[in-house]
């Protein structure tokens, strides 16, 4: 067989996985979820830190936030995203610096102010865990279009669990919504997704 | 040379033994450590089944108060965790557990789980084979045993 074609063709099969590659993840210019449009997500919040204190979006004013909400009994779905978001502030280093990211409660009966703040610094030294009164998450939830749902755990009448929905919102410093991630996104994607908006 | 020969004969023996007592192997046993005070935690295996078709029915670990059988199903844009009754495993596959699939939740963790931490975890199959496995405790956010630096020589095939 003619070794120049054979050649040929595994160098064209390689370009043309390459290509399928950096299409999946985004590296050919469509960056993840951008629009253009404005779209009414986010807003103002009244939350409680892990000192007890009242925080709103206020304290934020000159920050990008890179928003999500889970809650700490959560094994395995809120530590994957809190993961990318703890790894994808590494990669930004110090380009991250105006980046402030919060994880939001969704357990508020559970999770006290020490209990969710202590588990988001667990994933970052920067992630600031925010609680509230039923009430005041409702409202964050809202604002964010949320949805979660307390749901009984069949076997052990004490236990729930909480469905809820996972993006990871970036919100400009004027609390404008700007994109987001889905919790499987990869720490590289975040970073990747972010940078653009804070050079 | 004979002492050789009886080590070799002792290895065979040892090997087929092995492999006799169950088709049903562990290749991975994974945890994440706590994350600050949560009570729940989950545990992941990779299970090889070179036997009939057969399934997890229930775990046990003495980590926590309560061990159950769990998947996660993404409905539309919602993550929504439910107990399942049994993991299938069928004959021939690797069944291989992971974050935001099935997973063995351990509900109400008696100690935080730390990096580092080994504990055995006890698998019931529908044909009344039971397993302990050594799950190795990985970092807070740890994606699986590649994460992990695999002393026993389990894991190291990813």
């Amino acid at each position: 067989m003619n070794r120049a074609l054979v050649w040929g063709v595994a160098a064209a099969a390689l370009v043309a996985l390459l290509l399928t590659v950096a299409g999946e993840r985004g590296m050919l210019g469509n960056a993840p979820d951008s629009p253009k449009q404005t779209v009414d997500i986010g807003g103002a919040f009244n939350l409680v830190d892990h000192r007890g204190e009242t925080v709103t979006e206020a304290d934020f004013a000159s920050s990008y936030l890179l928003v999500s909400f889970g809650f700490t009994s959560c094994p395995d779905i809120c530590p994957t995203a809190l993961q990318s978001i703890g790894q994808a502030m590494d990669l930004l280093g110090s380009e991250g610096a105006r980046l402030q990211p919060l994880f939001i409660t969704l357990d508020p009966e559970r999770d006290t102010p020490e209990i969710v703040g202590d588990y988001a610094k667990a994933f970052h030294p920067r992630l600031i865990g925010l609680t509230g009164s039923t009430t005041q998450i409702a409202g964050a939830a809202g604002a964010y279009r949320v949805y979660y749902a307390k749901v009984p755990t069949p076997d052990d009448e004490a236990e729930y669990t909480i469905d809820h929905s996972a993006f990871i919102y970036l919100m400009g410093p004027d609390g404008a919504y700007l994109a987001h991630f889905s919790h499987n996104s990869s720490p590289e994607d975040i970073a990747a997704g972010v940078r653009p908006y804070l050079s | 040379m004979l002492r050789a020969v009886a080590v070799f004969a002792a290895l065979i023996g040892l090997f087929t033994s092995a492999a006799l007592a169950t088709d049903i192997e562990v290749t991975a046993a994974w945890a994440r450590a706590t994350a600050g005070a949560s009570q729940n935690g989950a545990a992941y295996v990779t299970v090889t089944n070179r036997g009939p078709d057969t399934a997890i029915v229930r775990a046990n670990a003495a980590v926590a108060d309560r061990v159950s059988l769990h998947t996660h199903q993404m409905d539309g844009d919602v993550m929504r965790m439910r107990p399942v009754e049994r993991i299938d495993l069928p004959s021939g596959a690797d069944v291989t557990m992971a974050p935001g699939g099935l997973h063995i939740m351990l509900i109400g963790l008696v100690e935080p789980l730390n990096e580092g931490d080994q504990f055995p975890l006890t698998l019931e199959l529908a044909d009344g084979q039971v397993i302990t496995s050594t799950v190795m405790v990985g970092s807070v956010g740890s994606m699986g045993p590649a994460d992990m630096d695999y002393h026993n020589g389990h894991g190291d095939h990813q």
